[in-house]
């Protein structure tokens, strides 16, 4: 049976890469006491599926895996004895059965939290990047040439309060921005740097199953 | 700064190095101990995915954690972006347990597991702030202890240590730890731990020394609630150690004389520790280890013991006899994997009988045919080059196995797919070996070998892989050199060489100017050869194989005779049993 574990990572816990949280989380299930199902041919591996990957340094509230235990389980007594198993950082928010597709294929947006030092006119930036029609940032990564990304069209929520930014960020087939890369694209609408002190991901939004009752 | 201020000051580090996950410690079974008044901190000075499943550290780990007064604590060499960042925000080396600094520990231990870590432990004590060299520390600094297989030779690194403890910790490293709790103040303690006979210190002058001996090597002493490693680690795998020590007195082998005499433990507490590690770690692979799990006599029951408790288990077992018995084993052991490695050393029988390596051509071939016919598709074997009176014939002869390996998977894998993998590394001559006495194999030599083997080995269906001759040389300088290293290994160290068993790290001209700086050069020094009377750096290390004993074997490898195994062929009087301290096997 397939279960879809909600758990957030929290505090030194983040620094874990995504591989390593999943890896985290299949020890932590084994020492529960749980059987994993494995995958079939010839070399199985447990079947485990992230929602979203998570970018190392960055806590999360609500990230989602779903995983295959063999033997039917109370989901609450899985999150009981998957969280006496996590190490410190990592804790269950809800389990429960998954059904239709895997969550990883079916994330619609994602919101973050994004904490700044207030010396940016943010609302100026906000109202910048309200009117501009894109927003375009320079994206590297090691080995890979760099490339232009508009973030402008995936943000589909954005909103300021003292301290931090808010926003929703769409996931596409043609893929996604990234927060700190939209919160530099409207520092620099208004010509400044920001300073970002924490990055949490407050929550992943998955479409409704085809076919599902809404 | 307060520890809370450090810990702020450490994350913010973080969010700018390679790998955080390094340094941040809270794995699974880790144990914190807040109101310890002794605290130890454990190293292994290499990257914490190197370091983090060292099985000597693991005993040593729970072995202090034990103590409810005293608390093991572990670090490791910060990666050069961390030291960097480290050295730029003036943050000091601290514990993965507590973040504590580890220069406010009581002791701290640095296992010597292979001499090219020897510019990390320089590396790790700069950036704890404790002084390099002991004669240098004072009160408020930890006492510094060196340990496992390369403190066989202390002389290299002699002026860094306070003290080296010789051999196994299991029983012996006992009193040091009554030492360190039953006095207070650095200068207490280390009058304390004078007369332990399994301690060389430097600082007081040169006395014999033993190596201490696990003599029961009973099974409480084998680690359970091991720390898991975050998946970064080379080893993600439980293991229990089957047997300590081996007697088929391989003549390179420096464990094959430091670890004697053979310790088996019972198949049924091997299964028990197992399945007891398997549960608390959530780890899906156990592994029995130890230098040759084909020779554990209780190897069979173990197996099928593990297998029909968890039939899925992927079960390995590491260095392996070459012999169609341990392949058809090795096969029952985990049917899931693909590959397999045999160790033939050396490809003739001349040279075979030169090292001591008791199998025959028709062994080998045997075992390759046995292993393709088990269902592997990829064979790993591994070979050594440049070892003692070795001729052109040696060298061709590794061409020609991994050419009779192809021929024969052609045959067994009847078109099927298969790969054959020749690895040769460089022969390092070690103290407290038969060979101790020769020198390496010149560089050009070395690399002329390798430059054959290239050039004869085809690449259809075989892979061939060779060691950077730079860092075999640099090991051999080091592996048998003395105490007038030592200057050079911090001249190389402040001249930025550290990590140096990583390729891509190694400091080639901060050695090379090192050695120049001292009057000589890292191939001087590692194809130096000893005669039989000189006395040699770590003669006062008294590993229970009698200096006689080791001479003969030299003298034996010259007449290119092989020694049996004393399990099976006779007492080879190599000194290693008195008392209790003998071979003792379950059958």
């Amino acid at each position: 049976m397939t279960y879809r574990i909600t758990f957030a990572v929290a505090g030194r816990a983040r620094f874990l890469s995504h591989l390593e949280t999943v890896d985290t989380l299949l020890g932590a299930l084994r020492r529960a006491g749980f059987d994993i199902a494995l995958s079939k041919g010839m070399k199985p591996r447990p079947v485990i599926s992230l929602a979203l990957p998570r970018a190392v340094g960055i806590e999360t509230l609500a990230d989602i895996a779903d995983v295959e235990l063999r033997g039917d389980h109370e989901p609450l007594d899985v999150g009981e004895r998957l969280a006496n198993h996590l190490p410190m950082g990592m804790t269950v928010i809800a389990v429960e059965p998954a059904t239709g597709k895997q969550a990883a294929s079916r994330v619609e947006s994602v919101t973050y939290r994004v904490e700044v030092a207030d010396d940016v006119d943010w609302d100026a930036g906000l109202a910048a990047f309200a009117a501009a029609e894109a927003c375009e940032v320079v994206r590297t990564a090691p080995n890979k040439a760099s490339k232009r990304v508009d973030v402008r069209r995936f943000c589909t929520a954005l909103a300021h309060e003292p301290g931090a930014l808010e926003m929703e960020l769409a996931v596409t087939d043609a893929g996604t921005a990234r927060p700190e890369e939209l919160t530099q694209a409207v520092a620099a609408l208004v010509g400044a740097t920001p300073n970002i002190e924490r990055l949490v991901r407050t929550a992943i939004r998955l479409r409704e199953p085809v076919g599902a009752h809404t | 700064m307060t520890q809370a201020a450090l810990e702020r000051r450490i994350e913010s580090v973080l969010e700018t190095v390679q790998k955080p996950s390094r340094y941040i410690g809270g794995e699974a079974n880790q144990v914190q101990k807040p109101q310890a008044t002794t605290v130890v901190a454990l190293c292994y000075p290499d990257a914490y995915e190197v370091g983090i499943s060292n099985q000597a550290l693991q005993i040593l780990y729970q072995q202090v954690n034990a103590r409810p007064a005293m608390a093991a604590e572990r670090v490791y060499c910060p990666w050069p972006d961390m030291a960097d960042a480290m050295r730029r925000e003036g943050l000091p080396l601290f514990t993965l347990e507590t973040w504590r600094p580890v220069r406010e520990v009581d002791l701290l231990g640095i296992t010597l597991q292979a001499e090219l870590t020897y510019s990390n432990v320089l590396e790790v004590l700069d950036l704890a702030g404790i002084p390099l060299r002991a004669a240098d520390r004072g009160e408020g600094d930890p006492i510094v202890v060196a340990g496992g297989p390369s403190a066989s030779n202390p002389a290299p690194l002699a002026p860094f240590f306070d003290a080296f403890f010789m051999g196994e910790s299991e029983e012996a490293f006992e009193d040091v730890l009554d030492a360190m709790a039953g006095a207070a103040g650095r200068a207490a303690r280390m009058a304390a731990l004078a007369e332990n006979p399994h301690l060389d210190l430097p600082g007081r002058g040169r006395r014999d020394v033993e190596r201490a001996i696990h003599t029961e090597f009973g099974i409480e002493t084998q680690p359970i609630e091991v720390v898991v490693p975050y998946s970064s680690a080379i080893f993600s795998r439980a293991s229990v150690e089957v047997m300590r020590g081996c007697t088929r007195g391989c003549r390179f082998c420096h464990a094959g004389t430091w670890y004697r005499p053979v310790r088996e433990r019972p198949a049924e507490q091997v299964i028990e520790a197992g399945l007891a590690q398997l549960a608390c770690t959530g780890y899906d692979e156990l592994s029995l280890t130890s230098l040759a799990t084909s020779d554990y006599t209780d190897v069979v029951p173990a197996i099928e013991g593990i297998k029909e408790r968890m039939p899925d288990l992927h079960l390995s077992l590491p260095s392996n006899r070459v012999d169609t018995g341990p392949v058809a084993m090795t096969a029952a052991a985990n049917a899931r994997q693909s590959s397999i490695t045999l160790a033939p050393e050396a490809a003739t029988q001349r040279m075979r009988d030169i090292i001591c390596k008791t199998i025959t051509d028709e062994m080998i071939e045997n075992a390759i045919e046995a292993a393709f016919r088990a269902g592997y598709t990829s064979l790993k074997m591994y070979f050594m080059i440049g070892l003692p009176r070795e001729t052109h014939a040696e060298v061709q002869g590794i061409v020609d196995l991994g050419l009779k390996a192809r021929e024969i998977g052609r045959r067994v894998r009847a078109g099927g797919r298969f790969s054959v993998h020749v690895s040769a590394s460089n022969f390092v001559p070690k103290p407290h070996t038969p060979f101790q006495w020769e020198g390496m194999s010149s560089r050009d030599q070395l690399v002329a070998k390798q430059g054959y083997m290239r050039r004869a080995m085809p690449t259809r269906q075989i892979r061939l892989s060779l060691h950077d001759v730079r860092t075999s040389m640099l090991e051999g300088a080091l592996a048998r050199g003395g105490e007038e290293l030592a200057d050079v290994i911090e001249r190389a160290w402040r001249a930025g060489a550290r990590f140096d068993a990583w390729t891509e790290m190694f400091a080639e001209a901060a050695w090379e100017a090192a050695f120049a700086e001292a009057g000589t050069t890292i191939d001087e020094v590692a194809t130096r050869e000893y005669g039989e009377w000189d006395e040699l750096p770590w003669d006062h290390v008294r590993s229970g194989v009698s200096k006689e004993f080791l001479l003969d074997e030299w003298w034996q490898s010259r007449a290119e005779v092989a020694t049996g195994d004393c399990r099976w062929d006779g007492c080879a009087d190599c000194g290693a049993c008195f008392g209790p301290v003998r071979n003792k096997l379950v059958h």
